[in-house]
This record gives C-alpha cells, structure tokens and sequence, in this order.
C-alpha cells in the first residue's frame, strides 16, 4: 500500500506533538511530507531530524533563520520557508494527502482553507476556522471536494 | 521612443508585482515559466536557429521546467546542484571572456544551445526557489543586481577611464565596476545588520551573517557583482558574435528578455548557492 503523506500546520503544538507520536508508530502507513510551525527553534529541529519532512516551514522570519542555523549545526541543512504564503503552500501541494491543522486562532485560518479548497483529506484542529469562517469554510470543502475530519472535541 | 520604453516597463510591472506578491506561489512561477521560455526562444535565435527550430528549443526549455515543477524540485534542498552551477557559471564566464567573440561562434551551435538551455531553466528553478524561500529573500537578490548595475552606471558616467571589454561592450568601465560593487557592498552590510522584523523571511545577506559571519556577507556580495558582470559580458559577447543589438524586440523600447535578465542568469543560482552552503 503506498504511504499516505502528511502536512501538519503547528508541530510544536500538543495536537501537533500527539500527531507526530501517533505517526510514529506507524511509518509503514504514514510519511511526513511537511512541517510548519510558528517560531519553535529547537523542537522543530528535533521533529525535522526525526521525520525528515519534505518541506519546513516557519511562519515566523527570524525563527526560520535561526532553525536553519540549528538544522546546520545538526549536520541537516534543508530548505527553510517562511511566511503565510509558505504555509498555504504546504497545505495545498500536490505531494501531500493529509493536512492536519493545528495552528491556533485565527492564523490557522487561510492555510486550512488552502486545504479545503485543494480537496485535501483535512484534519481539523482548529476550531476558529468554523467560528470565524463557517460558511466560507464549508463552501470551499465542498468546491473542493475535501474531507474534513474534526479532532477537536468541541466540534462534535 | 521614451514614451514606449515606459509603457513597456508599466506593463511588465502590472504583471510582475502582483505574481511576486500574490499568496499562491504558483502564479510566480507560471510567470517566470513564461518569460524563460520567451527567453530559451531568444536564445536559440541568437544562435542560428530560426523559425520552428527556435519554437522547439523555447519548449524545450518549457518542457525541462515543466518536469521540474512537476517533480517537487523547487521546494528541495539542493545544495550540490547549486555548487554545480555556481562552478559551471564561474567556467563559463572565465573561459569566455579569456578567449573573446570570435571563439563563440567556433563552439557547435547544438551544444551552445544545449547548454544555454540548461543554464535557463537551472535560472528558474532558482528564482523559483528562492521565492519559495521568502519574497524579502528574493528581493534582496534582485536588488542586488539592480544596485549594482545603477552604481556602475552611475560611477562609470563620472570617472569612466579604462575600459572593461572594449571588444564586447565598449560601454563598460573598470570604474564602473568599481562603483557597482562600493554599491553592493555598502547595500549587503546594511541588509545583514537590519532586524529581520515583519518581513516574510529573511534576506540573503542575514542567512549569510547567521551562518558564516561577516567576512562571508562581503565576500557573497563580491561575488555576486563579479557575476552580475559576468551575465551582461556574456550575453553582450553572444549578441556581438552574431552582429544583433537586442536579444528580440518582444519588449518594445527595451529589446528582449534576456536583455533584462542576462545579469539574473548567474547571479540567481549563484545566490542559492550561497543560501545553501550559509
């Protein structure tokens, strides 16, 4: 069976933390395409030498330069990004099945849409996304297509 | 003849600006999908080939970065590939300029299509990149190139003496030179010591002073004015060689697109390469 790969936006977070640990113990069915947090330096490095994601992203500029400076240290040199765009970048690619969004607030908001609209398999965490932005947000599930899964128990 | 030269560059900008800023990266890089391949068409034209055969190599090019999209290249950590085309870029230029016009045209024009081909999309996979990096990052290499040709322009009007390559572009001052990189290197210490603060990302030149320190910030900013130069000789040497004043006139007023990016070509992968080893 091919590996079903995996964004996770906020992997420094506790969901974004339990999700790494449930993937974990099973890397025959799951693979880490991409990893996005927001300024979260070290464990972001451990979570990058451990899963080797594709892609890293950090929303915030100066903690991408320093990740990259600890990634070096650490003999892993990698691409860093960085910024809203970056973010709404891995959770729409092509490469990418799953998007579990993590990211609290309102800044999860337009990279979960991103999702939503690219028909992603969508794990959503984030429980801003459906106060602030129900309607668009269902509409643009259903324009494309996506599967939305909540994790969080207050949506249920 | 000004009137057209401005309208031009108001166009360009309508269509660049937004690409640049737009939230979806996709719409950068379709636009610089297009201008490589307008330019991979030039290119083949400049080097004997006409009609059809300059479409094919123009979807050749289109063809080669298509595939490269399509295979996730952009967003891949790719040091080794950036060494090589920094090293491959500093050969060229070297053996080009040693060697003059008249060798050009002893080169086969399959191979010197091939490998301007090559160096044309390896551009967009880096300009690419280093968009995905972060629009201030981009910025700050496109600013470079920009700065240094505006100081060398404005340094050689004033103490222009001793030319650079009066055999290939007559315009062209060693003071001109100099000025262009007092420009760069006044424009590399400023951009690495500013906060990195709202911006998106961080520029090249705060990579570098993260990484390697401040010895690299100027050392990278040399580098990239010898090799801003070094783009313009080189296609101002393949225009020369085949007796064209412009690369095309697809852009009215300004001549053709790789008129406007011939300094881009090596400074662009040049800079990832830099952003990579930082």
């Amino acid at each position: 069976m091919k590996k079903q790969s995996i964004t996770i936006l906020g992997s420094t977070g506790s969901i974004g933390k339990s999700t790494l640990d449930v993937l974990s113990r099973h890397p025959q069915r799951f693979e880490v395409y991409a990893l996005a947090a927001h300024s979260q330096v070290e464990l972001m490095a451990q979570q990058v030498a451990q899963f080797k994601p594709q892609r890293v992203v950090m929303a915030d500029a100066s903690a991408a330069l320093r990740l990259k400076s600890v990634l070096k240290e650490k003999g892993l040199s990698a691409l860093v990004e960085s910024g809203e765009d970056a973010m709404e970048s891995i959770a729409s690619d092509a490469q990418t099945d799953i998007v579990m969004a993590a990211i609290v607030g309102a800044a999860g908001l337009a990279p979960s849409l991103a999702a939503a609209r690219a028909g992603k398999r969508l794990l959503l965490a984030n429980k801003e996304a459906l106060v602030v932005g129900g309607s668009l947000f269902m509409s643009a599930v259903k324009a494309g297509a996506a599967r939305l899964l909540p994790i969080d128990s207050e949506h249920s | 003849m000004l009137r057209q030269r401005i309208l031009t560059a108001i166009v360009l900008l309508a269509i660049l600006l937004p690409a640049l800023f737009a939230s979806q990266v996709q719409w950068f890089m379709a636009v610089a999908l297009l201008a490589i391949t307008l330019a991979c068409w030039e290119w083949g034209r400049l080097n004997g080939y006409q009609g059809k055969m300059a479409v094919l190599t123009a979807m050749e090019g289109l063809g080669f970065c298509a595939l490269m999209w399509k295979m996730g290249w952009p967003s891949m950590h790719m040091p080794m590939l950036w060494l090589l085309a920094g090293a491959v870029w500093i050969a060229i230029g070297v053996w080009l300029l040693a060697r003059g016009v008249s060798s050009w045209q002893r080169i086969p024009a399959w191979c010197r299509v091939s490998v301007g081909l090559l160096l044309l999309c390896l551009a967009w996979l880096a300009v690419v990149q280093a968009r995905l990096v972060g629009i201030h990052f981009l910025l700050s290499l496109l600013i470079t190139v920009w700065v240094a040709d505006i100081g060398a322009y404005f340094a050689g009007r004033r103490f222009g003496r001793r030319k650079l390559a009066p055999s290939i572009s007559p315009g062209k001052s060693w003071e001109g030179v100099y000025g262009g990189a007092l420009a760069v290197l006044l424009l590399s210490v400023a951009w690495a010591m500013g906060s990195v603060g709202q911006s998106d990302s961080a520029s090249l030149y705060q990579h570098i002073l993260a990484g390697r320190g401040w010895v690299f910030v100027v050392l990278a900013g040399l580098l990239l004015l010898a090799m801003s130069v070094v783009g313009d000789l080189v296609e101002s040497l393949v225009k020369r060689s085949v007796g064209a004043k412009d690369s095309s006139a697809l852009l009215p007023g300004h001549g053709g697109i790789l008129d406007r990016i011939d300094a881009l070509l090596p400074t662009l992968p040049l800079g990832m390469m830099l952003y990579s080893l930082a």
